[in-house]
């Protein structure tokens, strides 16, 4: 492209052009929903075939599943990652998700396989503000409400240590420091940005 | 009326943004987040030179964010719109707008 002179017809074939190409350009070829649907599914049947004829170690499936697969995952990972790619506001969405998800799945395995009963539940419901308060604050790129995200996920670890009635203040302090405060910041945030764009 | 229209409509396009590169960089950047510059390049089929220019022309009037960054050993550049360029777009694609359906 050189530096000519455009009339407004060439303006807009322009603007559709590029926006059609960066559309190809950040399309999701799906690989990593690919290998890990697979491994899960590999995974569980599998146990389920051992428990069925009577193997044991059938626990074992999934860590060897998981790390045969986290090991695909970095390769195909470092491969593209040396490839020319854009970062869309969508893309970054769903990194945001899916970390999410991998945090809460840790503190699940880890801290919450103990009896599940109203005392089990009320962590969960903090591993759940975390994931909303997380992802949100990653879309609208708002570091407070992200940190409110990780603060409300160690609050769930904590709670599954303590009985239920003191799950309760750290139930209201996880929405205190995950909400509240996050909610005030994005407030002021909001009129800041209001009294801008009028100006 | 029409003449006038015209007049007006034309007076108001962007001259930072009424150029064939300029235009293909930021229609580009509007639609992602963030782009490296060689994906710039590859898209326009623009010269590595003259891309670098406009976009800098583009930088000094801040309608774009460069940042260097460097991943192994290679340095990168990374382009954003910024929020006045995305205001900058959008009135340019009303003046077209207005000129163009008349």
């Amino acid at each position: 492209m050189e530096e000519k002179e455009i009339n407004e017809q060439e303006s807009l074939e322009i603007i559709s052009q590029m926006i059609q190409s960066a559309k190809v350009a950040l399309s999701n070829d799906g690989i990593f929903y690919l290998l890990w649907g697979f491994a899960v599914f590999i995974a569980a049947i599998a146990q389920f075939i051992m428990l069925q004829i009577g193997i044991s170690n059938d626990g074992l499936v999934w860590p060897v599943v998981t790390v045969a697969a986290g090991i695909a995952s970095a390769f195909v990972g470092r491969r593209r990652a040396h490839k020319i790619r854009v970062k869309t506001f969508v893309e970054e969405a769903i990194d945001y998700t899916w970390m999410a998800f991998g945090i809460s799945l840790f503190i699940v395995l880890v801290f919450g396989y103990r009896n599940m009963n109203w005392e089990s539940v009320y962590p969960m419901m903090m591993i759940l503000y975390g994931i909303g308060t997380f992802i949100s604050g990653g879309a609208l790129r708002f570091r407070p409400l992200k940190a409110g995200g990780l603060f409300c996920w160690a609050c769930a670890v904590a709670a599954f240590f303590v009985p239920f009635l003191y799950q309760l203040l750290i139930i209201s302090a996880a929405v205190l420091f995950g909400f509240i405060i996050p909610g005030f910041m994005l407030r002021s945030r909001y009129k800041r940005e209001a009294a801008l764009s009028i100006s | 009326m029409k003449k006038n229209n015209a007049a007006t409509s034309f007076k108001n396009l962007d001259p930072l943004l009424h150029s064939q590169l300029r235009l293909a960089v930021m229609s580009l950047l509007v639609s992602v987040k963030e782009a490296e510059f060689l994906f710039l390049k590859e898209k326009t089929n623009a010269s590595a030179g003259n891309l670098s220019v406009q976009i800098q022309k583009l930088k000094d009037a801040d309608y774009v964010s460069v940042e260097k960054k460097f991943r192994d050993n290679y340095s990168l550049t990374i382009c954003r719109i910024t929020k006045k360029g995305i205001a900058a777009f959008e009135e340019y694609v009303e003046s077209l707008k207005q000129y163009i359906s008349k």
